[in-house]
């Protein structure tokens, strides 16, 4: 398949399928069953088409424009689909129990899943302020709407209600900041823009900065960094589990993807003027984070929390990125990547052994979990230790990128303080630890069914050891450098 | 695969294995000894094979993160020979002498994938890979004091744990900051210790890095003023734990001073020697005479080894052919008798239950074995001749005297430092006439003889024909001096 | 049999039996007792025997045996080799040694009877005859301080024998404590000979031919470190303390250990090193006035105990004190030879000691024993000698040997030392004859159980021993021809003293001597003015000196231990980091404020940092422009 008709196939198939569960959803030959598995087909033939795309053309060629230029489907694009879908295939086969026990899951939860994933795959393709809106849009108004899915619960109402406000407070940001760049470059589409920054000089191109922080700052409001990113923890709190997964893993990853198109390629001209807001916003978002994190009680509210310290270190990365080290930029997509499989599985965990209740699952909840279920327990550790970037997983290495760039680019004194927030960091996870295999508690197993769901769990932890320690020296499987090179080809082709 | 892959992946894959199937927890220490006696036969081969004049011997090489030039890079000589060896040995002793006490799975396969991680750490030579092995070796530890340990348990283990991982998170940013430096000056990633010991630093630079790492180590070990996690975790964990942390674990920092220290920052090691040797000697004192006081056996044993290993570090840093030597030979040695006495406090425990000194008293007359042992590797410890403490420390007093005299007369202190509470221990622990507690006290058994006289014997043939062992470290020591360079940062 | 096996035989015939003992002992619980003293006995008498035939070798023929081992160390310049070597000074060392071991063992053989762990007793004995000898025999300080060292180990297990009664142990760690102490000093004084000359080599021969190297100022620290280690084993002022503490162990172990042999090697060690002994002479100087000082102060304190051990045990630093004086001035084999006859009667005083303390169910306080002549009047006779001896009557050994050292000190233009050594050799006189005519002059008779042959005859042999040891070095004026002095070679500084001086010193001495002895009879025999003594008196209390260790060393340091531990360590350091930890929680919890679940705040915050944002791009932009 050629890549223009691989960047037509995958939206129009989750389109398509969205849309045929709505009017489905209808007949009485509906059942929850048959809904989920039809969305789980539709993600994994999309993401294998995404994926095989990926590793039939693996080189940098110039793509064709899709849509005269609002749309670009390169190799950068290509690997942020194949990840949200994948990682949306993820989140529905863990999520599976969850889902067979709540009510609330209703056929039209599920299209608006996809809907959101089409948004997230429209955005990462688009190469223009307004398209990329309006995709934005899509995908967030659909997360706004699984937010709020459990109608009963008062939390999720409230959650939801949250959302949806200070979301479209923070996208009336971006309209404003399109449209003063609109006003001086005249145009949306990026590499015209580009075009226009190349050949003026920096007084003529004021309104173009200004508009690029006002559409900065909501990227920071979606990725829920501080002081834009308060709602995180509710919200979270708020959605129920495999919600929570999928925005902390997937809708993230989503945002960075414009963002990275759009301040390294177009606006890296201006990296002096915003490498020090990045910065400044990665500190506070580290320092605030790790705070948070530290006086929660209930598990979810810690990784949510923990989740903004997370996107501290993606912001240190961007700094880094920004001031001119390509490799940052691959660090970054390599971080997003680690965090989003960790935090998945940590998430899914969670889903799994809630048992579908919307109770808050607090660190005492765990006690004697490592006995009741070794594999489960087993699994929630590694994705922890993930999280907390411990050697020999994923997470160590994403860590070890990021705090690499930062010091390559000159801002030591901000890796110490990545360092000093991992340290931290230690005492939240490792606590969940504790609590699993230490306190002690009945010793008799405990099934919770779903073998499924089960081991899709185990499969993500064995992602993410592989990609801690993942070498070809034993098995001839894409390990660590097989990411590495994806990523640094990712970034690379963001430059023809 | 060769054998130093061999043992360090022989007992982590064989923890891993065992931790997915729940067999028979008898059949679970089979396998482990089976496998930890494998490894110290191999061991003990590469000992005899290790040819003392070559550097580097068995080494292995293999890309892993090809980009950052990150390499599986392995290999043994003259300063790791010994920590191998001892944890090989010590190892399917600690087995032996604890089978009938433990049965629990995880206790066993934490203590497998501890060796793995010590030998990893020990024998690599990348700093990337000894960062991970070095890290994973916490692991084990943590959740065997969390699962098996006594007292507040949950808590020492925590603060252990945040302790040690603040100490390595320091260590690899410095790691990352010396990598990066050497891209700087040679193009590309390297993490390989050979490669960057060529990396030219300003005087700011290495010290601040010299300090990330010396923070791991001085941790590790401890060093006044990070030891005070030392005591109480001691107290809290359980025996085969402590054994590792105060046997193999705190060794291995004072190794990792001079494999990594002494390579990359050697001007810079000179440079602070002064001040390093005078904080060893202090922490020597200093502990020493905390010791005294003490009525919580494990504690008092805990500062003992602090104390010898401030001696240790005087020792490498005053970097002359006898410091360095009697500096490796007393990781040895001491190793060897911390272990053999953490083990026999442990059975004291399982016997009298208690760790308190003042309760204890009079065991020698109900049972002559034990308490024979007993004295004996306290007495190794004080170092009277005839042990191998005895050489190690003469040899460093020695090399403390050609290095000053004054600084000669406070390390000499250290054969009078360790009587101060080891004989009134022995007195209350052993003397006296017995009470109720010990009224009834089992002599060894039979599998803890045979988990002791080993060690015992080791003791004593190190003690009195040292040269067999020195000769295997001594080129290797010649080697580091011959490129000491020092340049003074005054001007 | 060549030279070689025989030094062997002779060093490793203690140790084997030694571990045999301890292989049986350990194996089987119940064992005959005469499997232990068959070896322990053959242990020793092996290595007797061949030790007299190596100093009649030695003697007559000049014969030195050397037998290289092993190599025991060889790093850089520091090759220690493990060579026995028995020259002149070594031989003469064993020739009283090994005998009076192997007769305190036959000894100790009926001493520890029916002991129940007679096994363990004759373990730690031979052994101590193994590093007594290695202490000997060796040709380097360094193997020669394992032997020191090990000496030192052994009497602290003997001292501790009983162990049952927790004093005892304790009394054994002050001795090791203190010989320690000793052993710093020793320690760093060979450490800083080998800064100086251990490049050519560590032996004594290779030591000496290099002292020309060493500066005076670094030569006399040496010398007088090395002298503290000589405090320490022969219990000379200040580190004294253990000896009288250390009869705590059984008494055949005071009769070797703390009397005959370990407590002499300080006076050895210094000999060894005459060489350099004769360059340091203010050093020498300083050894001399330690000993006359020692040798005053344990005379005096002895006087005013009823201890009959503890009597002999400051005794033996009196005598040791004499011992350092002729070292002080130089007169090495004097002091040697002294040592030599000391070793017979202060070993048989010891014995005696011994039998009437089992022979009167271990009472050791004089005043309880009175008038015990008639329950074993070949007992009395023997300790009357013995007294006599040490109080240095002629024709007894130790006249000779006193004697020489008064002559000595006399000529050495030290006057002072002579009449502080006058001082102190009447009151031995003085304590010693106190003790005899209150345990046998009495009107009280006691009658005791009867004392084993293995206990007499071994005395018997003693006695004969110090009453004829003395033709070993007649003077001159008695138509000697000091042959041990001959013998030995050492480098002693030698004095003139006219033979009629010499008479004459005699004369008054002996004079003196008889009339202090019939002092004491008219004090003390047949009356009871003991009973009426003080107590409370500060000699009988030893001038305090315990009390004053105490106060100023050992509670300084327990106390000093107790606040490194709590207040350092604990509050100041751990406190601080876990308080670190604390305060960083109450900041979450402070910061979890503005977290606080309202919409209109966190939209509040994100207009804050879009001002912020403005703010800053304003600022900057000026700037740029």
């Amino acid at each position: 398949m050629t890549n223009e008709s691989v960047a037509l196939t995958i939206p129009s198939l989750l389109l398509f399928s969205a849309i045929f569960i709505l009017l489905f959803g209808f007949s009485s030959y509906y059942s929850k069953e048959r809904g989920y598995y039809l969305t789980l087909g539709t993600l994994l033939v999309t993401s294998i088409i995404s994926g095989s795309a990926i590793f039939e053309n693996y080189s940098i060629e110039v793509i064709p424009q899709i849509f005269n230029g609002m749309l670009i489907y390169d190799t950068f694009s290509a690997v942020f689909i194949s990840l949200f879908l994948f990682g949306g295939f993820l989140t529905l086969a863990i999520a599976k129990s969850f889902i067979d026990k709540t009510k609330f899951f209703t056929f039209e939860s599920f299209s608006i899943l996809l809907f959101s994933l089409f948004g997230m795959v429209i955005l990462s393709m688009s190469n223009e302020l307004l398209s990329a809106f309006i995709s934005l849009e899509i995908a967030s108004i659909s997360v706004y709407i699984l937010v709020g899915l459990n109608r009963d619960s008062l939390k999720a109402s409230e959650a939801f209600f949250k959302y949806l406000l200070l979301g479209s407070f923070s996208s009336s940001f971006y309209l404003l900041g399109m449209m003063l760049i609109f006003a001086q470059a005249k145009s949306t589409n990026l590499d015209v823009i580009a075009e226009y920054i190349l050949h003026t000089e920096l007084n003529s191109q004021l309104l173009i900065v200004a508009g690029g922080m006002l559409i900065m700052l909501t990227i920071m409001f979606k990725i829920a960094s501080l002081p834009f990113g308060a709602w995180v923890i509710d919200v979270y709190e708020g959605a129920s589990l495999p919600i929570t997964a999928y925005m902390a893993g997937i809708f993230k990853i989503a945002v960075f993807a414009f963002a990275l198109r759009l301040f390294l390629s177009d606006y890296s001209a201006f990296e002096m003027i915003y490498d020090p807001l990045i910065i400044v916003g990665a500190v506070i978002t580290m320092i605030g984070g790790s705070l948070l994190a530290v006086i929660q009680n209930s598990v979810k509210k810690m990784l949510a929390a923990s989740s903004i310290v997370h996107s501290g270190y993606l912001l240190i990365a961007l700094a880094s990125a920004g001031a001119g080290n390509t490799s940052a930029a691959s660090a970054i997509i390599f971080y997003l990547f680690a965090y989003f499989i960790s935090a998945l599985g940590a998430f899914g965990v969670l889903s799994y052994i809630s048992k579908g209740g919307d109770k808050l699952i607090n660190y005492s909840d765990l006690d004697g979990l490592g006995k009741k279920s070794p594999l489960i327990s087993a699994s929630f550790t590694v994705f922890i230790l993930s999280l907390a970037g411990f050697p020999s997983t994923i997470g160590f290495i994403g860590k070890f990128y990021i705090f690499t760039s930062a010091i390559e680019a000159g801002y030591t004194a901000l890796a110490i303080f990545g360092a000093l927030t991992a340290f931290i960091s230690i005492y939240y996870y490792f606590k969940v630890i504790v609590h699993l295999y230490f306190k002690d508690s009945v010793n008799e197993r405990l099934d919770y069914g779903y073998k499924v769901s089960l081991a899709f769990i185990a499969l993500t932890a064995l992602i993410v050891l592989w990609g801690g320690v993942g070498t070809s020296l034993l098995v001839d499987i894409p390990g660590i450098n097989a990411l590495n090179e994806l990523s640094r080809d990712a970034i690379e082709s963001l430059a023809l | 695969m060769n054998t130093l892959s061999t043992i360090i992946f022989l007992p982590v894959i064989t923890g891993v294995v065992l931790s997915f199937f729940r067999i028979n927890i008898n059949l679970v220490k089979i396998i482990y000894m089976l496998v930890t006696s494998l490894v110290a036969y191999l061991s003990i081969k590469l000992y005899i094979n290790f040819d003392p004049h070559s550097s580097r011997q068995f080494v292995e090489f293999h890309s892993w993160i090809s980009e950052y030039g990150i390499n599986y890079h392995i290999g043994v000589d003259g300063v790791s020979i010994g920590i191998v060896i001892m944890n090989a040995i010590l190892m399917p002793l600690v087995a032996v002498a604890l089978y009938k006490q433990r049965d629990k799975h995880g206790y066993w396969i934490n203590l497998l994938f501890v060796q793995g991680g010590i030998m990893g750490a020990a024998l690599s030579l990348d700093l990337m890979l000894f960062y991970l092995f070095w890290e994973l070796m916490l692991l084990p530890i943590f959740f065997m004091i969390g699962m098996f340990g006594y007292g507040k348990n949950h808590f020492m283990t925590m603060k252990f744990n945040m302790y040690t991982i603040f100490g390595s998170l320091m260590m690899l940013i410095s790691i990352l900051y010396i990598a990066v430096k050497y891209k700087e000056q040679f193009g590309g990633y390297s993490f390989d210790l050979e490669a960057l010991k060529y990396i030219t630093l300003t005087t700011t630079q290495s010290l601040l890095v010299f300090s990330g790492f010396m923070l791991a180590f001085a941790i590790k070990i401890p060093i006044f003023p990070f030891h005070t996690w030392l005591s109480e975790t001691y107290e809290s964990a359980p025996t085969g734990a402590v054994i590792v942390m105060s046997a193999l674990m705190a060794k291995l920092g004072a190794y990792a001073i001079w494999r990594f220290l002494f390579t990359l920052f050697n001007e810079t090691s000179h440079f602070l020697a002064p001040y390093f040797i005078s904080l060893g000697l202090f922490g020597l004192i200093y502990f020493g005479i905390s010791a005294m006081n003490q009525t919580h056996l494990k504690r008092m044993f805990a500062l003992s080894s602090a104390s010898h290993l401030s001696l240790i570090v005087v020792g490498l840093f005053i970097y002359d052919v006898y410091g360095l030597i009697g500096a490796s030979y007393l990781i040895v040695a001491h190793a060897i008798s911390s272990a053999a006495l953490f083990l026999m406090v442990g059975m004291l425990y399982e016997r009298v239950q208690t760790h308190s000194i003042k309760k204890l008293g009079g065991i020698a007359k109900v049972a002559p074995k034990f308490s024979l042992f007993f004295a004996f590797f306290a007495l190794s410890i004080v170092g009277v001749p005839l042990t191998a403490g005895f050489v190690a420390e003469l040899l460093i007093i020695l090399g403390a005297f050609h290095y000053n005299i004054y600084i000669g007369f406070v390390a000499a202190t250290t054969i009078l430092i360790a009587m101060l509470f080891m004989f009134k221990m022995i007195s209350q622990v052993l003397y006296g006439d017995v009470n109720d507690m010990t009224a009834n006290f089992k002599d060894l058994r039979t599998h803890e003889l045979f988990a002791l006289i080993p060690l015992a014997l080791l003791v004593v043939v190190m003690g009195v024909f040292p040269d067999y062992f020195i000769n295997k470290i001594e080129p290797t020591a010649k080697s580091y001096l011959s490129e000491k360079k020092v340049v003074n940062y005054d001007k | 049999m060549s030279d070689t096996l025989l030094l062997n035989i002779l060093l490793l015939s203690p140790l084997v039996s030694a571990s045999l003992i301890f292989l049986i002992n350990i194996s089987m619980s119940q064992t005959k007792q005469y499997i232990y003293t068959f070896l322990a006995l053959s242990g020793s008498g092996i290595s007797a025997l061949i030790a007299l035939f190596v100093s009649y070798y030695s003697y007559f023929a000049k014969k030195v045996f050397v037998s290289h081992l092993f190599t025991w160390l060889s790093i850089g310049d520091f090759t220690i080799e493990v060579t026995l070597k028995a020259d002149p000074l070594s031989s003469f060392m064993l020739l009283f040694v090994a005998p009076v071991s192997f007769l305190i063992h036959v000894y100790a053989a009926g001493y520890m009877n029916n002991d129940k762990s007679y096994g363990r007793f004759f373990i730690y004995f031979n052994l101590f005859i193994f590093f007594m000898f290695l202490l000997l025999l060796v040709d380097n300080p360094i193997i020669m301080f394992i032997g020191w060292e090990g000496v030192g180990l052994i009497s602290y297990a003997l001292i501790g024998f009983y162990f049952e009664d927790i004093q005892n142990t304790y009394a054994g760690n002050k001795a090791f404590i203190v010989n320690r102490i000793g052993d710093f000093g020793f320690l760093s004084a060979l450490m800083l000979m080998f800064i100086e000359v251990g490049s050519g080599g560590f032996s004594y021969d290779a030591i000496f031919s290099h002292l020309t190297q060493i500066d005076d100022d670094m030569l006399t620290l040496i010398a007088s470190l090395l002298f503290v280690g000589a405090m320490g084993k022969s219990a000379q002022i200040p580190l004294f303390v253990w000896l009288p503490d250390a009869m705590a162990g059984p008494t055949p172990v005071s009769a070797l250990i703390h009397a005959a042999t370990m407590v002499t090697a300080g006076v050895y060690m210094v000999a060894r090193f005459a060489p350099l002994y004769n360059i340091a002479v203010d050093v020498s100087l300083f050894i001399a006035y330690i000993g006359a000082f020692s040798a005053l102060f344990a005379a005096i304190v002895a006087s005013r105990q009823y201890d009959i051990k503890k009597i002999l045990a400051y005794s033996t630093m009196s005598q040791l004190g004499f011992m350092f004086m002729a070292l002080g001035v130089g007169a090495y084999s004097t002091a040697l030879f002294h040592m030599f006859t000391h070793a017979f009667f202060k070993a048989l005083l010891f014995m005696g000691a011994g039998a009437i303390i089992v022979a009167f169910n271990h009472k050791q306080d004089i005043r309880e024993l009175r008038g015990i002549r008639y329950f074993n009047p070949l007992l009395f006779i023997m300790m009357f000698t013995a007294s006599l001896t040490i109080s240095a009557i002629p024709p007894f050994s130790a006249f000779f040997s006193k004697d020489a050292i008064m002559s000595v000190l006399y000529s050495s233009g030290h006057i002072e030392l002579f009449f502080m050594a006058l001082a102190a050799s009447l009151l031995t006189v003085y304590y010693m004859f106190r003790m005899i005519f209150v345990l046998f002059f009495s009107k009280r008779v006691q009658m005791g159980d009867k004392s084993s042959k293995a206990m007499i005859y071994p005395m018997a042999i003693l006695t004969l021993f110090s009453i004829f040891a003395g033709v070993l070095n007649l003077p001159e004026i008695f138509g000697g021809k000091l042959n041990m002095s001959t013998w030995l070679n050492i480098a002693d500084r030698d004095f003139f003293i006219s033979h009629s001086d010499e008479i004459l010193l005699m004369g008054v001495n002996t004079l003196l001597i008889v009339a202090v002895i019939i002092y004491t009879y008219k004090r003390y025999a047949y009356t009871v003015i003991i009973e009426r003594e003080s107590e409370q008196s500060i000699v009988a209390r030893k001038f305090c000196v315990d009390e004053i260790y105490n106060a100023a060393v050992v509670r300084p340091l327990l106390s000093l231990s107790t606040f490194l531990d709590i207040k350092i360590s604990n509050l100041l350091i751990n406190n601080t980091i876990n308080s670190m930890a604390l305060q960083y929680e109450k900041l979450g919890r402070a910061f979890s404020y503005f977290e606080n679940g309202n919409v209109r705040f966190y939209a509040l915050y994100i207009l804050i940092g879009c001002v912020m944002g403005f703010v800053y791009l304003y600022l900057i932009l000026r700037a740029m422009l």
